[in-house]
């Protein structure tokens, strides 16, 4: 029973997303919603809370985020930190691009692929699963060409198909110091395929759908949430922090699993204290809670099992927040919110080379993720991962091209 | 990975760096494979390990196989921070024994069935 203890509480919180979002609005205007989110294009930045509202929002991201559960079980894979981390990224950008069907065609490919290579599908289920960023070139193709329904999943398929090899092979660009290494990875399949589907007109309209209105609500949902997972860690844990501090011994370098380092009552006590540093944040600069920010946030809070702690991400965001400052950016506008939580998978940086180093990551992500989106088309949803990635790179790079050999 | 090769020149990379982290001027590394196992050895004259470091480097290795990891996670190995890398070793062998003490330098010995 103690080893189900993860996947028990896990189940939980997609299920209160799920209740909450079928709470929120009369039948009707639920399915209406969902419609709406399963039939429009969900390119960046697509907010599904107001495509659809935030009811139908919720439990799309639910059920996505279910299916990743359900695969990781059928699979019968554990549910580690990583899986975790899947599980939340899913639910989380089910709110922003990834619904229930687009994200099919993707791990699709992605069993295809694993089926030409001769292996268990399971070998591949984290790129699969995070692979589902690319469902934009799904619903773009189906509904923004005249390609249609097969178009677009036979874009989606041969995407999933492409995702596996680079994204092992990309590891070694950044050497681990980039948690989204699939963001990084389905980057470049987005560049490679968009750039080839647009040479036949193919293309993309930029979309900037952003919500301003449901700031309360999502306050109600997301801070309890956090707290909760506090206060039920410190509860697994026999009621004590004890090995809690072994969380940050580790910079959070891929793969740091927490959940066998300090056990699941002190990671789930992590994720929720990151949860609320991504929430502080927010409140801080004076930003919007809707279906991207809470999708960060959840992303934030899934990675609080593989990789991220508070001492790690708040140097990252605070460098995006510094970028902003004296540029043009704004610290409220969409790109900066979303650079703002989805940098922290620069976290290991911090954790390996110090606050200072993690405030020039987030000042760097912040440049290079305004300019990174056009490369794909808006349609790879891990858009910061891909420049996060590319940030990791740089700076692993100038490390080993300086650093004095022993 | 359904190359064991690829497994090898993974694990055997990862030993190695830890070998040279740990001051090593003298390693020596073999290895032994056929159809069904193979079996690594890497020995060095390194700082060695304290009892602590010791328990937590031997749990490191003997943790279970993850198939689900080392597709995709083992080109990692080489890279990375000490821990990070033991376990990428770890998840790809069934069994691992470790000898060191301080000062007196290291020997790993990892096997796995094919």
């Amino acid at each position: 029973m103690k080893k189900r203890i993860p996947e028990i509480i896990v189940f939980i919180y997609l299920l209160y997303l799920l209740f909450i979002g079928t709470y929120l609005q009369p039948i009707d205007e639920l399915f209406q919603g969902l419609y709406n989110i399963l039939t429009s294009t969900s390119v960046l930045i697509t907010d599904y809370m107001v495509v659809g509202g935030v009811g139908p929002a919720l439990v799309n991201g639910a059920l996505v985020g279910l299916i990743g559960f359900i695969l990781i079980k059928i699979n019968k894979v554990p549910m580690t930190g990583p899986s975790i981390a899947t599980i939340f990224i899913m639910a989380g950008f089910g709110l922003l691009g990834k619904n229930i069907w687009s994200i099919l065609p993707i791990i699709f490919g992605v069993f295809i692929y694993s089926r030409i290579r001769k292996q268990k599908f399971k070998t591949f289920i984290y790129p699969a699963l995070f692979g589902t960023a690319l469902a934009p070139f799904v619903t773009n193709y189906t509904f923004a060409s005249n390609l249609g329904l097969p178009g677009g999943i036979l874009i989606g398929i041969i995407a999933g198909i492409l995702i596996p090899p680079l994204a092992t092979h990309l590891l070694k660009a950044h050497e681990g110091y980039d948690l989204y290494n699939v963001g990084f990875a389905v980057g470049f399949v987005g560049l490679f395929l968009y750039s080839i589907l647009r040479g036949y007109n193919l293309t993309s309209e930029a979309v900037s759908m952003w919500g301003t209105e449901f700031d309360s609500i999502v306050r109600l949902i997301i801070i309890p949430m956090a707290i909760s997972m506090i206060i039920v860690g410190f509860l697994i844990n026999d009621q004590s922090l004890r090995d809690f501090k072994e969380i940050f011994k580790y910079p959070g370098v891929l793969i740091t699993d927490y959940i066998p380092i300090a056990g699941f009552g002190n990671t789930l006590i992590n994720m929720g204290l990151v949860g609320l540093v991504s929430i502080l944040y927010i409140e801080l600069v004076g930003g919007h809670y809707n279906g991207p920010t809470l999708g960060g946030i959840l992303t934030i809070i899934g990675f609080g099992a593989f990789g991220k702690n508070p001492l790690t991400i708040a140097p990252i965001m605070l460098g995006v927040y510094l970028g902003t400052v004296f540029s043009v950016h704004e610290a409220t506008a969409p790109g900066p919110m979303l650079a703002a939580l989805f940098s922290t998978g620069l976290a290991p940086i911090a954790g390996k080379f110090g606050p200072i180093v993690g405030i020039l990551a987030g000042i760097t992500h912040l440049s290079i993720v305004s300019y990174t989106g056009p490369l794909h088309g808006g349609m790879n949803l891990y858009n910061n991962g891909f420049a996060a990635g590319l940030v990791a790179t740089i700076f692993i790079a100038l490390h080993h091209g300086f650093k004095k050999e022993k | 990975m359904n190359s064991s090769k690829r497994r090898i020149v993974s694990i055997v990379s990862e030993l190695i760096c830890n070998s040279l982290d740990a001051g090593a001027t003298d390693i020596s590394v073999s290895i032994n494979r056929n159809s069904e196992k193979f079996e690594i050895t890497v020995k060095d004259n390194g700082s060695g390990m304290d009892e602590k470091t010791l328990k937590e480097v031997k749990r490191i290795l003997n943790q279970p196989l993850k198939e689900v990891y080392e597709e995709y996670y083992s080109a990692l190995a080489g890279n990375t921070y000490t821990d990070s890398g033991l376990n990428i070793v770890g998840f790809q062998v069934d069994k691992a024994e470790v000898e060191s003490s301080p000062n007196k330098g290291t020997t790993i010995k990892v096997s796995r069935n094919l």
